[in-house]
């Protein structure tokens, strides 16, 4: 785990919502996605995962459906739904020009 | 918190919640079975990916509780737990319990009992009477030769006549005498409270007859009023079981035959608070042979009580009255030339003293006033040491991580309960204690007034 960081602070909903838009996935899978595509720089708390999955549902921006996993065990799958795919939208222009934003401040020499 | 689960649970299950909890619970056991898998990958024991897995998902209880909030169902959680929490504490304490309910029921219901006999006999009017603040007893204020000073609100007919002939105080004015008339022959006979009264008594409570028709002017034309009756309505219930076909029969009252042409409302009973079984017209009284005309006297051997709706202001009314009096008095009783009327509410007695029951009531409402202060010391006391006696329970919270919020909001939720309970039961005190002791309380304080 060395070498690894906890994620941005509030960009975790922004970033199960950019996996989901990838494809279905249960809790633990959404966790090891953001490892995967951070290139293991973040690593994702596990416990947070849950609440803010709650959180994305009852805003409605993702479902959840029980699904048997390819090892026939019961898991709870999330899908995101449009509004969700256009809250990700927002989020990641958003995203985009705050990052320019500091990036800017820290290149002023 | 997963101790207490248990019978917390199965009371839960009724909602949906149970199941969306177990959900979570089974979704977070996927979760750590699933990153054991992969710890195993890396090259450890079964036992220690396992272990590992629950590691890194910090604390699977506190997920879950945050879950759980997120989900939005905690602010009614919160309170079902609270309040859980406080019945588990009951139980364990039921002395405690007791004690407070027993107190505070005692309490509330001591002053509810006492509020609704005060309300019933001093605030509210007798029923059926409309605006009973307006309407005053007339009396007349004397200084005896002796120089006593003497007040009655016994007044001759003719009183009666010239106020309602020569003043413009009151909106309706009327007179009325109560008498026990003997019902019955023989063996059977018995006393019943009836009310000679001019019809504007009527017109001032301002009530409708529940059956036929009250007397008119006309029909109380003095020396000599039709023989006609209005009945009260407990008196056609129980004597005639409510007949709806008495219009127009006849019953005899003192050997006197009346013709009833209707049926006074339920509970009506005038001005003052006795059931009146027949209302009759004034000058249906009997007369007295040798004892002059009574509708020209000025001191008839049977004085009426006046009564008047007030038009203008009391002043305005004890002006116009006095000046009524000192001129039209007709008679030897020189006191009666410097006499001044006062006008009272109806409450009062016929010596214009405050009513007896009123000082009565205002002792007990103290009385209880005092034994709620007395229950409310006592509860505080005993929460006092209740808290004190919690200080290990409160200190355990706290180290599970209970806040300071948390802990008010227990102890506000259980004084909530015990207030609830304690109302409850005084309530329920006040309504058997009101029937019990009011009923007997007027019989013995006032013989008539029982409503």
């Amino acid at each position: 785990m060395a070498g690894q960081s906890p994620i941005v602070p509030g960009t975790l909903e922004m970033l199960v919502l950019k996996t989901l838009s990838l494809e279905p996935m249960h809790g633990w899978g959404i966790g090891e996605r953001i490892q995967q595509l951070s290139r293991d720089v973040f690593a994702v708390n596990q416990g947070t995962l849950y609440p803010a999955l709650e959180r994305l549902q009852r805003d409605g921006l993702i479902t959840a459906e029980w699904r048997t996993t390819e090892n026939n065990r019961r898991a709870r799958y999330y899908r995101i739904t449009r509004s969700g795919l256009k809250r990700l939208e927002t989020e990641r222009e958003e995203w985009e020009r705050s990052a320019r934003a500091v990036d800017l401040i820290l290149r002023t020499t | 918190m997963s101790k207490l689960t248990g019978w917390l649970y199965t009371l839960r299950s009724l909602v949906r919640r149970n199941e969306a909890d177990r959900e979570m619970a089974d979704e977070i056991a996927f979760h750590i079975e699933r990153q054991a898998r992969k710890n195993e990958t890396l090259g450890m024991s079964a036992a220690e990916a396992r272990m590992r897995a629950l590691q890194e998902f910090g604390g699977t209880t506190r997920w879950r509780e945050e879950a759980r909030r997120a989900r939005g169902s905690t602010p009614v959680d919160a309170i079902e737990q609270d309040v859980r929490q406080a019945v588990r504490g009951f139980r364990r304490n039921p002395a405690f319990v007791a004690m407070a309910t027993l107190t505070l029921a005692l309490g509330v219901g001591a002053n509810a009992a006492m509020f609704g006999i005060v309300d019933r006999l001093l605030l509210r009017g007798p029923e059926h009477l409309a605006a009973p603040e307006q309407v005053v007893r007339v009396y007349v204020t004397r200084v005896l030769p002796n120089a006593n000073v003497t007040t009655s609100g016994l007044q001759p007919y003719v009183l009666y006549r010239g106020v309602r002939d020569h003043t413009s105080a009151f909106s309706a004015v009327a007179t009325y005498l109560p008498m026990d008339l003997r019902v019955g022959v023989g063996l059977e006979s018995r006393l019943v409270h009836a009310t000679y009264a001019t019809p504007d008594l009527f017109t001032l409570a301002k009530v409708r007859p529940a059956l036929g028709r009250f007397y008119t002017a006309e029909e109380d034309l003095p020396p000599r009023g039709e023989a006609v009756v209005v009945l009260g309505y407990g008196y056609w219930q129980s004597d005639f079981a409510g007949d709806s076909t008495i219009v127009g029969k006849v019953v005899t009252l003192d050997d006197r035959k009346f013709r009833v042409i209707g049926v006074a409302p339920r509970g009506f009973t005038g001005v003052d608070r006795a059931p009146i079984a027949a209302w009759l017209p004034m000058s249906a009284r009997p007369a007295n042979p040798g004892a002059g005309d009574w509708t020209t006297s000025w001191r008839p051997n049977m004085p009426g009580i006046v009564v008047g709706r007030l038009a203008a202001s009391e002043a305005q009314a004890v002006a116009q009255l006095t000046a009524l009096v000192r001129r039209e008095y007709e008679g030897p009783d020189k006191s009666m030339r410097t006499a001044s009327v006062r006008v009272l509410p109806i409450s009062y007695d016929l010596q214009g003293a405050e009513p007896r029951e009123l000082g009565v009531a205002r002792l007990l409402a103290g009385v209880a006033l005092v034994m709620l202060l007395v229950a409310a010391a006592n509860i505080t006391n005993l929460a006092l040491a209740r808290a004190l006696s919690r200080r290990r329970e409160l200190g355990v919270r706290v180290a599970l991580g209970a806040g300071r919020w948390t802990l008010v909001r227990l102890m506000v939720v259980e004084t909530v309960l015990i207030s609830l309970l304690g109302g409850v039961l005084g309530l329920a005190l006040a309504h058997w204690g009101e029937h019990s002791f009011g009923k007997r309380c007027c019989l013995t304080l006032h013989g008539t007034s029982c409503p």
